[in-house]
């Protein structure tokens, strides 16, 4: 089961790998890289706002963490959630 | 129906009263999973009054600016019409999300606050959490409606009898398109009086007005169109949230099928999502014959979406005569003409030659021209050259009118009358009594003194294979080099297209201008999200040419407007990306 640890490295692989969405020839040591860097940026409180996602983006990240965590997550209302936390809340949520 | 005015209602809250006891008069949400869930007037008044007590308690005064920042619900309407009890003024304002620039949103917000000098802002806890930004700028007092203390005000604390027509219904900010957002003051003589012309245009009765609004409500369109016109007419109404339509537009449809509904106002780019979105075999399931009123207004009407949605409607057994252009404005409360409901309007095709000397001569092959119909009753309108001076009908001048619904001014600020007439902006004429929109007089192209108008070339060019629909912008540069105007398109394009397609597109867009016999300077492909739009969708023209020429217009990694943000994520939705996805792998996984 997905803890709130394990599910918060999730989430920022996802994140990570979210680059190749806008840049499909970005190469995967850059993609480490950035991950690395979003250990020391990106905390639970981060604000959604602040991680510089457009919408179809955000909705990227939605659908490939439904796949890493075999939930349906369309019912979230993705637009109405402030924080990291409270998209790991949600999705915490969907796996109990 | 207008006849007599001193018949009229002469404030929302006695209509909410009497709607207490009217049969018809219902109010009903519908959230994303098809259910409803009815809000009765009985609940409403004892709602409104438990919001009352919250604004008093929070030091709200007759007089007093209320802002609201809260999404489509039984909050927002409790709250706002609370304000109007204790006779001070709502005021709604778009709310943020987890994909706004709040830096932007927070300084836009901030400065519509101040222009109103409002000090209490009603908002729920989810909101509040975005605001942090706004919070930390303004003295500002937050009210979160989760923190009511869900007592009614004391009957000493109100009087129904005080409340009349000239008090301030609400605060408009308009759309912004130039600067930010002006604080529009509406008066309940403003909103009663255009809510009738509006009924007294429609083809039902009053009392048989039953609406489905999916707008926000902090749109004029949304708050006069589609919550207080069956408020006034004491029918019934269905609300859907714009975010909620955005993610699944068959909502609308399956409303108007359940309850038999007759009236529904959106603007164009809806028309096209619908029938972009739900797929033939879903439309077999509606049933859309009681529809007598599909209005379509807020922006220019695209010939193309209307054919597409009419034939894609046909099964459910759509009647192509209750679409109609219609044309209105915040400063004019709302609607100021309707088209004609009893036939579908086929546009007025003009010469190209004789449109930009600013006349108007039919030609077959012309450039297409939608009524707008004929003024609702209460205004007048009168076309004026730049001069000033009075033109006749098939003349295309600057649209002027004046009438009640007509807003007395910006709040604490000037009056919006020159001469006791509001010019709208836009550029018109009269045709057969019935009023024709050509486009904002400030986005008007003059080349070599002729008159060209962006937003057909923009349709055009929209149609165009690779070329992202309603991610155009058609203007005019001064060109040193020339001594002389000449043509600029910034146009978004699809992603996926190779380096060929783009140069083969550059050349079709710079063809289509040169064609037309325009000159041009530069046709710019941009990449998806670049361009800027205001908090209801309309594209910023000039601040968007603006930023090219000072080299700023890149990659927009924000939405500035949350229905146009929901517009793209409506257009993808998760099937499609799932899809998306699952076929990149694939490929991936076959290279």
């Amino acid at each position: 089961m997905q803890t709130t640890e394990t599910l918060f490295e999730t989430f920022k692989n996802v994140l990570a790998l979210s680059n190749k969405n806008n840049d499909p020839s970005i190469s995967s040591e850059r993609i480490a890289e950035i991950r690395k860097e979003l250990d020391s940026r990106i905390l639970p409180e981060t604000p959604l706002a602040e991680l510089g996602l457009d919408s179809m983006t955000m909705t990227w990240i939605i659908v490939k963490l439904e796949e890493e965590l075999d939930v349906d997550a369309s019912g979230i209302s993705i637009f109405e959630i402030f924080d990291v936390q409270g998209l790991m809340d949600e999705l915490i949520q969907l796996r109990d | 129906m207008i006849g007599d005015y001193n018949q009229l209602p002469k404030h929302l809250i006695h209509v909410i009263l009497e709607n207490t006891s009217r049969n018809n008069a219902s109010i009903i949400f519908m959230d994303k999973t098809e259910n409803y869930h009815d809000y009765s007037y009985l609940e409403l008044w004892s709602d409104i009054k438990i919001a009352a007590n919250d604004l008093v308690e929070s030091g709200v005064k007759s007089g007093d600016v209320v802002s609201l920042i809260l999404p489509t619900s039984k909050e927002f309407l409790s709250y706002f019409f609370a304000a109007q009890l204790i006779r001070a003024i709502p005021a709604a304002i778009y709310p943020p999300s987890s994909i706004t620039n709040l830096d932007s949103w927070s300084k836009k917000t901030k400065s519509m606050l101040e222009s109103v000098d409002s000090k209490v802002l009603v908002t729920n806890k989810k909101i509040e959490k975005f605001c942090y930004k706004l919070k930390s700028e303004t003295t500002l007092k937050f009210f979160c409606t989760e923190d009511s203390s869900r007592e009614e005000i004391s009957k000493n604390s109100y009087d129904l009898e005080l409340l009349n027509d000239n008090d301030i219904c609400f605060i408009q900010f308009s759309s912004g398109t130039t600067g930010n957002p002006k604080p529009i003051v509406i008066s309940q003589k403003n909103a009663i009086l255009n809510v009738y012309a509006i009924i007294d245009s429609l083809p039902s009765d009053a009392e048989d007005v039953d609406v489905v609004s999916w707008l926000p409500l902090y749109h004029d369109m949304g708050l006069i169109g589609g919550l207080m016109t069956p408020i006034i007419g004491g029918s019934k109404l269905v609300l859907i949230k714009p975010e909620d339509f955005i993610y699944k537009p068959s909502l609308w449809l399956r409303a108007i099928t359940d309850h038999r509904l007759h009236t529904t106002t959106a603007p164009n780019f809806s028309y096209g999502l619908v029938a972009k979105r739900i797929s033939k075999e879903e439309i077999q399931k509606f049933n859309l014959s009681s529809m007598n009123a599909f209005l379509c207004g807020a922006e220019m009407v695209q010939h193309k979406t209307v054919e597409k949605f009419l034939e894609f409607l046909k099964p459910a057994k759509l009647n192509p005569n209750s679409f109609t252009p219609v044309y209105g404005m915040a400063e004019t409360t709302l609607a100021i003409s309707f088209g004609d409901f009893k036939k579908f309007t086929e546009p007025l095709k003009l010469d190209p030659v004789f449109f930009s000397e600013g006349k108007v001569v039919e030609n077959e092959e012309g450039i297409p021209v939608y009524s707008v119909g004929k003024l609702l009753k209460t205004f007048q309108a009168r076309i004026i050259s730049n001069d000033g001076e009075v033109l006749a009908d098939d003349e295309i001048g600057n649209i002027q009118v004046v009438g009640p619904c007509v807003s007395q001014g910006i709040y604490k600020g000037d009056s919006l009358l020159e001469n006791g007439w509001l010019d709208t902006g836009d550029k018109g004429f009269f045709h057969k009594d019935e009023l024709y929109i050509c486009g904002r007089s400030k986005d008007i192209m003059i080349i070599r003194g002729a008159n060209f108008y962006p937003s057909f070339y923009e349709e055009k060019i929209s149609e165009i294979n690779g070329v992202r629909k309603g991610r155009v912008v058609v203007s005019s540069l001064y060109n040193e080099a020339t001594d002389s105007e000449e043509i600029i398109v910034l146009a978004e394009v699809n992603k996926e297209l190779t380096k060929e397609r783009r140069d083969e597109l550059q050349k079709t867009l710079n063809d289509l201008i040169l064609k037309e016999g325009l000159p041009l300077l530069k046709v710019v492909l941009l990449e998806t999200g670049t361009l800027l739009k205001t908090s209801s969708g309309k594209i910023q023209r000039k601040k968007n040419v603006d930023h090219w020429i000072n080299k700023t217009l890149e990659k927009s990694k924000f939405q500035n407007s949350k229905l146009n943000t929901l517009y793209q994520i409506g257009k993808i939705n998760l099937l499609n990306i799932k899809n998306n996805i699952f076929n990149q792998e694939n490929n991936n996984a076959n290279n």
